[in-house]
Order: C-alpha cells, then sequence, then structure tokens
C-alpha cells in the first residue's frame, strides 16, 4: 500500500463529437482543485468524420494529447488507446460529453488505492436523474442503474463508464477493456465483473460526479443503427466467459428470443473470436469465479431467480 | 473455472448455429429437437426451458381476451408479439400489463 499515487490522466474517447470536447475539457480544467502541475487529458478520435472530429483549443494548466484512430475501433478499443498513452497514476475515464463537479481530481486522489477503482456518480443535466454506479443484469448482460445513494466507498458492481477512475497500472494489469469487445456496449461491465474476480474493489464516491448529456432517443436510435449484431455479440461474448454451462444455454436461448434478426451474425463473429481460450485463459488467472460475484452481491436473474450455477 | 469439456460442447453448438440457421430456430422454438439433435443432457433442456420464464414469445397467434378472462399479466418477463399476432379483447376492454412488463412489437 505504500505505492504513491499522485497523477491523474483523463481519458476521453470521442467519436464526432466536435466542439463538445472542448467544452468537456473547460470543465475538467475548471473543476480542479489542485493546480500546481499540469493536467494530462487523452483525448481519443475514434475516426470521427471529418467535419465531426474533437476541436481542442489549448486551455491554461491543461496538457491535451489528441490520438486519431485511422479507422473506428469502437469505445472500449478507443479507451485502451487513451490508457497506453497516458501517464498519469489514476486514468480518470470519462466521456466527451460531460461536465465534472468542483474537486472531482480531489475526489479521486482521496479516496483511490492501488487495487480499488472508484465509481462515481452521474447524472442528466436536463432531469432529476442520477445514478452511482450498476448492478449487471443476468443473462442479457446488461447493466441497471444505482439509483439511491450508497455509502462512501460501498462495494458497486459496475462503475458507470462516464465517471470511473482506476489507477493505471491495476488498468494494465488487468489488461484493460476485452480486446474481443467490438464496437459498442457489455465492455465496462466485463471490466467491473473482471475487476472484481481479480481481487481489485470498486467502490462507490458520490461526491465524485460527472454531469452527462444522454443522447435524445432519435440520436440514440442513429448511432445503434447498424451496432445491434456487435452489441449482441458482445452481450454473448461477456456471458460465455463467466457464466455456468446452464446459464450460458439459457443466455443462448434468450438471445434467440430477444434478438432473432441479430443472432446469427453475433454467433458468426463469436465463432470467428477467442472466446473460448480467453475463457480459459481467464479461468486460470482469476482468482474468484463468477460464483463468488454472485454470492457477494446476493445477485438474482433479471427476474428475480436464482441465477443457474 | 477453466472447463474444456463445457467449452467444447457450447463450441459444437455454435459450430452448429454458424453453419445451419436451423439450429438457431430450434434454439429458440424447439429446444426439444435441439436438445436431442445436439446430445445435450436433460440438465442442459433444462437450463433452455429456463429462458422460458424470461421472455414470453407470442409468434403469428391470435389471442382473444373473453369478458372476465385473465390473459395472465402475471407475466413477469418479456412478451413479444411478432407481426402478425393479433390482440382481440372481446368485446373491447382494457388490457392491462404488470409494471415491469416489457412489451415489443418485432417488425418482420
Amino acid at each position: 500500500m505504500a505505492e504513491h499515487i499522485s497523477t491523474i490522466s483523463v481519458v476521453i474517447p470521442a467519436r464526432n463529437e466536435g466542439p463538445r470536447v472542448q467544452r468537456t475539457l473547460e470543465s475538467l480544467a475548471r473543476g480542479r482543485s489542485r493546480t500546481s502541475s499540469p493536467l494530462e487529458v487523452v483525448v481519443v478520435d475514434d475516426a470521427s468524420e471529418p467535419s465531426r472530429r474533437p476541436r481542442i483549443r489549448n486551455l491554461p494548466g491543461l496538457d491535451v494529447n489528441l490520438i486519431r484512430l485511422a479507422e473506428r475501433l469502437g469505445v472500449p478499443a478507443a479507451r485502451n488507446a487513451g490508457a497506453a498513452a497516458a501517464t498519469g497514476d489514476v486514468l480518470f475515464i470519462t466521456d466527451a460529453h460531460v461536465t465534472v463537479g468542483a474537486g472531482w481530481d480531489a475526489a479521486i486522489l482521496e479516496h483511490i488505492g492501488p487495487r480499488r477503482i472508484l465509481a462515481g456518480a452521474v447524472s442528466d443535466p436536463t432531469s432529476a436523474f442520477r445514478a452511482f454506479g450498476c448492478t449487471l443484469v443476468v443473462p442479457f448482460m446488461g447493466t441497471r442503474w444505482i439509483r439511491r445513494r450508497p455509502p462512501v466507498l460501498s462495494a458497486v458492481q459496475i462503475p458507470s463508464c462516464a465517471s470511473t477512475a482506476v489507477p493505471r497500472r491495476l488498468f494494465l494489469e488487468l489488461g484493460g477493456y476485452d480486446r474481443g469487445m467490438r464496437l459498442y456496449a457489455a465492455a465496462e461491465p466485463e471490466f467491473g465483473v473482471r475487476a472484481w474476480l481479480a481481487g481489485a474493489d470498486i467502490v462507490a464516491v458520490p461526491d465524485l460526479e460527472v454531469s452527462h448529456r444522454f443522447k435524445e432517443r432519435a440520436s440514440l436510435d442513429q448511432f445503434i443503427d447498424g451496432l445491434r449484431p456487435s452489441m449482441v455479440h458482445n452481450s454473448l461474448r461477456f456471458g460465455l466467459l463467466y457464466l455456468s454451462e446452464a446459464a450460458s444455454l439459457q443466455m443462448l436461448r434468450y438471445f434467440a428470443f430477444r434478438y432473432p434478426d441479430e443472432l446469427p451474425e453475433a454467433i458468426a463473429m463469436l465463432d470467428d473470436s477467442d472466446v473460448w481460450t480467453r475463457r480459459e485463459a481467464l479461468g486460470q488467472r482469476l482468482i474468484r469465479n463468477f460464483d463468488w460475484f454472485v454470492d457477494r452481491f446476493e445477485l438474482k436473474d433479471q427476474e428475480g431467480g436464482e441465477i443457474l450455477r | 473455472m477453466a472447463d474444456g469439456g463445457r467449452a467444447a460442447k457450447l463450441g459444437r453448438l455454435f459450430q452448429a448455429m454458424v453453419n445451419e440457421s436451423e439450429a438457431i430456430r430450434l434454439l429458440r422454438d424447439d429446444p426439444e429437437a435441439l436438445a436431442k439433435r445436439f446430445d445435450l443432457d436433460e440438465q442442459d433442456l433444462k437450463s433452455l426451458r429456463a429462458a422460458d420464464s424470461l421472455v414470453i414469445s407470442l409468434r403469428g397467434e391470435e389471442i382473444t381476451f373473453e369478458t372476465g378472462s385473465t390473459f395472465t399479466a402475471n407475466l413477469r418477463g418479456e412478451v413479444t408479439f411478432e407481426t402478425g399476432t393479433t390482440i382481440t379483447a372481446r368485446p373491447p376492454r382494457d388490457i392491462t400489463f404488470e409494471t415491469g412488463t416489457t412489451i415489443t412489437a418485432r417488425s418482420s
């Protein structure tokens, strides 16, 4: 525990975010309480369309590193690229369209630990919505928001992707976000589960609040359009990496009901992936198995039943 | 947690689903036939059937509610009415689904 953690790097994936990135940077600069040294921010442009690339101007106190990916790799891979380029002791992983609260950096440095990941709060500037991390939904392999404010440093299953602080060394030890995840969805809960199973803790820091601009319905539909097979693939991959055989079969049939149009393509993607060898490798590497996670959080399935073991 | 046998069984099932769209159809519509065809045991079949409590899928059926009937909206899971499904309340009455039930209208 003697490891000294004193510097933060902010990692921001951005695709077609244009001027919103600058406003996020301004908020980060404004909210800092420790200004004795520059704040490193790594913005990863996930192959934005030319007219919608991040527009960034210099800001006092910020050392911004803009990385452009040659092709669209998706949010998890963009975060991994940002983490690889970052040099701070802690990675604050957030989004390109957020406003942070005052003293966000102090909240991180006060509570972070070598094997501790912080789950900040996420709020919506247009409503009363506020959440403090997420719980896992099985066998859908998605998440539900935690709406009730938890005590500081209480255990959280999954940190929100817009407000996650993780020691860089721990992030690299864990292997970052699963490189087998495509484009969008499931990577964040998978990372949270893997962190727990690797012996790390994820704890709530409600005062580390990020106001996040959620996409409106039409914009979300447009964003997701074409991504669904990848989303189904990612969810199935997540389940197949950790669930028991029984729960995996239940999950497969559930997805056959729910996403019959997307399932064939998702199955083909899985068949062309390393999912089985990765499952084997995780089984050997992780110090806990998924049953531990179920017991630790008294997890039920999405309808309140027992999770199949 | 490492379990090569398990991965192999699921792997075979995946291979079949990649090569035959029929396998995916059986997964959804006829888990008994799927189990028989891919040498799944009773426990596997039970696991597949466990999805039934999460999703109730009604395809191309006509559901008529007679006065006083209780089409149970005691269904806790998701109810999917695919294109072609007709729901008629006779005579007209309200149909109520319990909180938490998701109703999805799928386009074909």
